[in-house]
């Protein structure tokens, strides 16, 4: 995708996450769902809050980069870079496996934990490998002539 | 992989820099090569063996032992 489109996504998205995020704070003053027992006033605000603040960063910074030539060149440079891409696809690959492994951990504790958790830390497990075999087959036949 | 991106750019009086922008990647990327701590695509190879107006074989120096 060329920079410059990807740039106005981004103002697109930016907008949106304000617009969530100031829709969330009027949930939160409103009280709107109303429901019984503790209403999460503060959770909402502050996920509200986030947002406004997230889309605001990212519409500034994409309008910045928009306006400068060279800083925008700059920016796509090492957006694209092959390097930067080969090392953040192993950062990528390593927190995964990494993530996962924290997973099954959790998981099995809770096992162990609790008899009934078990049934389900299994069928985590089945579907963990299923998912792994078919995603291999996918990317396989992909990429074959 | 062994590389004279070092010897070809110094002989031009060009920075990493400057080299880097010519070819469109990081200054980062342009170090890593001339240690010879990063291998390039072969595009990138292409770009660079280009820029300095020689073949791929006289930029990047394969040596049959780092296959291994």
């Amino acid at each position: 995708m060329n920079y410059k489109r990807k740039l106005k996504w981004s103002i697109l998205f930016g907008i949106l996450w304000i617009a969530l995020g100031i829709l969330a704070v009027c949930c939160a003053v409103f009280r709107i769902p109303s429901s019984g027992g503790g209403y999460p006033f503060s959770y909402l605000c502050g996920t509200g809050g986030s947002l406004f603040a997230i889309g605001g960063l990212s519409i500034l910074r994409s309008l910045r980069l928009m306006r400068n030539e060279e800083l925008c060149r700059k920016e796509e440079i090492r957006l694209y870079d092959e390097r930067n891409v080969y090392i953040q696809k192993q950062i990528s690959s390593l927190h995964s496996t990494l993530s996962l492994a924290l997973l099954y951990g959790a998981t099995l504790w809770a096992a162990i934990c609790r008899q009934d958790l078990l049934l389900p830390f299994i069928f985590l497990m089945i579907a963990d490998v299923a998912l792994l075999l078919v995603t291999t087959a996918v990317f396989r036949m992909k990429n074959s002539c | 992989m062994k590389t004279r991106i070092a010897e070809l750019r110094k002989a031009r009086h060009l920075s990493q820099d400057q080299l880097a922008n010519h070819v469109g990647v990081t200054r980062q990327t342009i170090t890593s090569l001339e240690v010879g701590k990063y291998t390039a695509s072969l595009m990138l190879a292409y770009k660079i063996a280009k820029f300095f107006g020689l073949t791929i074989e006289e930029v990047f120096l394969f040596e049959e032992e780092e296959e291994k």
